[in-house]
């Protein structure tokens, strides 16, 4: 039986019949997939050796792939792979028929250079014909691509797959897959797996991808399409609501350290400006992210990226921005709106509103910090005399509407903000209802804010009737709401009575249809 | 019997014109050496063009690309003229080999008076011929004229395997097993010898399934069968295997592998023979390294029934590349050209 470890997007690690996926079965005796006369045994399961047509014959009638017990086998692998797109879609439509009932054995296409995308695709099982090929050419596989050699390679390549696949293991339990793949780019292939995965497949690859990972390393253009990245630019246009009584917005450069008001930039400028912080919204324009307003600049993914910068960006980078400010704009009117930014920023421009006032920024330009003081000044005395209200509540209110929709506004209204054992909670007649996470610059749900969850039917796992511990596993889940994506905070419910608090660990369809692994990682 | 959807894409493959340059030639006429009368000796071979194979109407057979060379011009009088051709080439070929771009028992494709003259053309000059058909046309009826010609004749059916599926789904063959072992009966009635051929490797199967399907087939065959002879593998053009091919969908099977089966298949109890065409090239059997040596041992092996000098050579022969390529084959179960796919694949992987 199927039993994983963690999910990462449509990757997942495990063990099925005493196989660790991802993974590579060895072929031959002792191996995990061995050839009989009429049939081939995969990870002891029988396949009855039959004709199989390659997609080149149409044939609308036979089987694409083939349903075992345990996993699904893609037989022409290598067929496919010539196009990925063929290839991603029939992965695709495997799922869409089984689900995450199965593993995904795609045949003969483990090549060391495209297996991370592959795993990133969803593909869990990987046999050895492919090193065995290469390796009696004398192709040999090393971290920096192939290599040729005199020699027999097939036992090294086969090694070199086995050790590369335990680290994709640990890369899925950590959430660091997407690094992996976007770093060990060396085909050309693994690339365009990865791309089509991010244009044409962002709606699948969103449902199961996680809310958060531990760091957003983007070094390549390919970050800009990461799916939470996406996620979150979406959710910035079409959810984002800026504080009502601040009138006046800030446009600011980033900055290398995180959270951005922490660094010596935004530090110089910060104090300058310290007397007007209250009446002006201060948003951040970056790269891969796209823009921050200051409140959210703790949370994932604003606190959690790093990027190379020279002080040039790409053009589609100053596409993503500009388009993500107009969008921005869109939902969000201000009064006055001052753009303090380095030259290399001067694309946004055009696609601040009409009337904004741009001053050629940068911290070390201290005359243009004065000039900035004194346009904010004169902004705040011709909007800013509505005296707003608390921005650090406002702030945290943000922060949970940003985390979990603006729908939990309503709930926080009257909140208070306290601080007990050094944590922030936000607060309703005594009564905790949200605290704060610093470490991961996000809220956690608590008993009490839990029956908001369940009043308005949101990120509810609805379990079987016990009292959950440590874990839920996947076969105590009965149903889950579907915006409940992997690292969620979600609220455990029976028949109405809520059981507990906790973290998603599977998306909501792996959390119905599988029996083990852990669903929920419960909170006491 | 027939896949139908297969059938389809194999006929949509076949060209629709005819090449009807030379209706009075035969397709081809050349010597060879055979031993149909139990000892190698000079052959006559000839393929007459006719108007094809009559399953031609309906599909092909996946690795068959004969209707390339058919014409549906052909009249009993280009017929007439070919035979003279033929009969005038013969030279001291006691023995003549016929083959058509279908069957020549086949009464619309070599109507009887053809069949009639071709008999009054070799008689006296000619002591053996055999001629192909397919199975539908091996009945009493049909032959019984035949044994009264004063040439004794060997009837060839190209069985290609004895297992249905195969035939089905990989060769689009449109006969079956039983209908060869009634073909048999007809023959063995008539008192006419019988050559079976057999295909080796057919489409989608691996290397491993290919060998033990030719030997599972000269068994089930041998005791009907004066002779078996193993075909490998040629790609012909515009057939589906040829598409099968280009795409890098299949392989043709290795000398070693034909090697095996002819090794294995002593004690069966009637005389195998291969003799490959195309061997040793692209499009024919070949080992990944070039290897005529092998390939002439297998012909002469045939001629002569003598296998112990390929034996030695094969025994000899280090085979541990060649055995660890096709076992990981064997485990998949889509069939290709591997490595040239690999190959493939590998070419978007930047090198060191």
């Amino acid at each position: 039986m199927i039993k994983d470890e963690a999910f990462f997007g449509f990757a997942r690690t495990g063990e099925l019949n005493g196989f660790q996926y991802p993974g590579i079965m060895r072929s031959g005796k002792g191996g995990q997939i061995v050839a009989t006369g009429t049939e081939i045994e995969v990870l002891g399961e029988k396949i009855q050796r039959r004709i199989f047509y390659p997609d080149a014959i149409e044939s609308s009638g036979s089987d694409r792939f083939l349903t075992l017990e345990n996993l699904v086998l893609i037989p022409n692998g290598i067929e496919l792979l010539q196009r990925p797109a063929k290839l991603i879609e029939r992965i695709h439509q495997v799922r869409k028929s089984l689900g995450f009932g199965k593993l995904i054995y795609v045949q003969g296409i483990s090549d060391p250079y495209l297996i991370p995308a592959l795993v990133y695709a969803g593909v869990q099982l990987f046999d050895d014909s492919y090193p065995v090929a290469e390796g009696l050419e004398g192709i040999k596989y090393t971290m920096f691509g192939k290599s040729k050699s005199d020699q027999n390679t097939v036992e090294e390549n086969t090694s070199f797959i086995e050790a590369e696949s335990a680290l994709l293991r640990k890369s899925i339990e950590n959430g660091t897959l997407r690094e992996i793949v976007e770093k060990f780019a060396f085909s050309s292939k693994a690339l365009e797996i990865m791309r089509i995965l991010d244009r044409y497949y962002y709606a699948e690859m969103e449902a199961v991808y996680p809310v958060r990972t531990p760091y957003i390393k983007a070094n390549g253009i390919e970050a800009l399409e990461r799916p939470d990245l996406k996620r979150y630019r979406e959710k910035l246009s079409s959810e984002f609501k800026k504080p009502d009584d601040v009138r006046i917005a800030l446009i600011m450069p980033c900055s290398a350290r995180k959270p951005y008001s922490t660094s010596k930039s935004h530090q110089a400028i910060l104090s300058r400006i310290s007397d007007f912080r209250r009446y002006i919204h201060e948003i951040i324009v970056t790269s891969p992210v796209g823009v921050v307003p200051r409140e959210l600049e703790d949370s994932y993914p604003a606190r959690f990226y790093d990027i190379p910068v020279i002080g040039m960006w790409y053009e589609e980078e100053k596409k993503m921005m500009s388009d993500l400010l107009l969008q921005y704009f869109k939902r969000n009117t201000y009064d006055k709106v001052i753009a303090f930014i380095p030259e290399d920023l001067n694309f946004i421009i055009p696609s601040l509103p009409a009337g904004s006032e741009v001053i050629s920024g940068g911290a070390s330009v201290t005359g243009n910090l004065s000039k900035l003081k004194s346009a904010l000044k004169e902004s705040v005395s011709l909007y800013g005399k509505e005296k707003p209200s608390d921005r650090r509540l406002e702030t945290y209110r943000s922060i949970a509407a940003f985390q979990f929709g603006n729908w939990i506004r309503d709930y926080l209204s009257g909140a208070k903000i306290i601080n007990s054992y050094n944590q922030d909670m936000l607060t309703l007649k005594g009564n905790i209802l949200l605290v704060y996470n610093r470490e991961l610059g996000k809220f956690t749900i608590n008993k009490r804010s839990a029956e908001f969850f369940l009043e308005q039917g949101r990120y509810l796992v609805e379990i079987d009737n016990f009292k959950p511990t440590a874990n839920v596993y996947a076969v105590g889940v009965l149903d889950c709401t579907s915006d409940v994506r992997p690292e969620d905070e979600v609220v455990l419910t029976h028949k109405g009575e809520i059981k507990g608090v906790g973290i998603a660990k599977m998306p909501p369809d792996a959390m119905k249809q599988l029996k083990k692994g852990t669903a929920v990682k419960v909170r006491n | 019997m027939i896949n139908r959807e297969y059938a389809t894409a194999i006929k949509h493959l076949m060209p629709d014109r005819d090449r009807d340059e030379e209706l009075d030639k035969p397709v081809s006429l050349w010597k060879e050496l055979d031993r149909i009368r139990g000892y190698p000796e000079q052959t006559t071979v000839v393929i007459f063009k006719t108007k094809g194979c009559s399953w031609f109407n309906f599909s092909s057979c996946s690795m068959c690309g004969y209707f390339n060379d058919v014409s549906s011009k052909i009249e009993p009088e280009n017929l007439y003229r070919q035979i003279d051709l033929m009969a005038s080439s013969l030279s001291d070929s006691k023995v003549l080999k016929v083959f058509t771009s279908g069957s020549f028992l086949d009464p619309r494709e070599v109507p009887l008076e053809v069949r009639d003259y071709f008999y009054e053309s070799i008689e006296g000059k000619i002591e053996k011929a055999l001629v192909e058909s397919r199975t539908e046309y091996i009945t009493e009826k049909n032959l019984q004229k035949i044994g009264d010609y004063k040439v004794p004749t060997r009837v060839a059916i190209g069985l290609e395997s004895a297992n249905d599926y195969i035939m089905k789904y990989s060769v689009n063959k449109g006969s079956t097993f039983s209908k060869f072992k009634e073909s048999a009966e007809v023959l063995k009635k008539l008192k006419l010898e019988l050559r079976t051929y057999l295909l080796f490797k057919p489409p989608f199967i691996s290397e491993r399934e290919a060998v033990e399907d030719a030997l599972y087939s000269i068994n089930a065959v041998a005791h009907f069968s004066d002779d078996v002879s193993v075909n490998p593998m040629n790609i012909q053009k515009n057939t589906m295997v040829e598409k099968l091919w280009k795409a890098g969908l299949y392989r043709p099977p290795r000398l070693w592998s034909l090697a095996e089966v002819l090794l294995r298949s002593k004690g069966c109890g009637t005389s195998v023979v291969s003799y490959p065409t195309g061997g040793d090239k692209l499009r024919g059997v070949h080992n990944e390294e070039r290897d005529r040596t092998l390939l002439n041992l297998i012909f002469e092996s045939s001629l002569s029934q003598d296998f112990s000098p390929l034996e030695e050579y094969y025994s000899r022969g280090s085979r541990e590349s060649f055995d660890r390529r096709l076992d990981s084959e064997d485990v998949l179960i889509f069939q290709s050209d591997y490595n040239r796919l690999v190959t493939r694949i590998s070419s978007s992987c930047s090198y060191l």
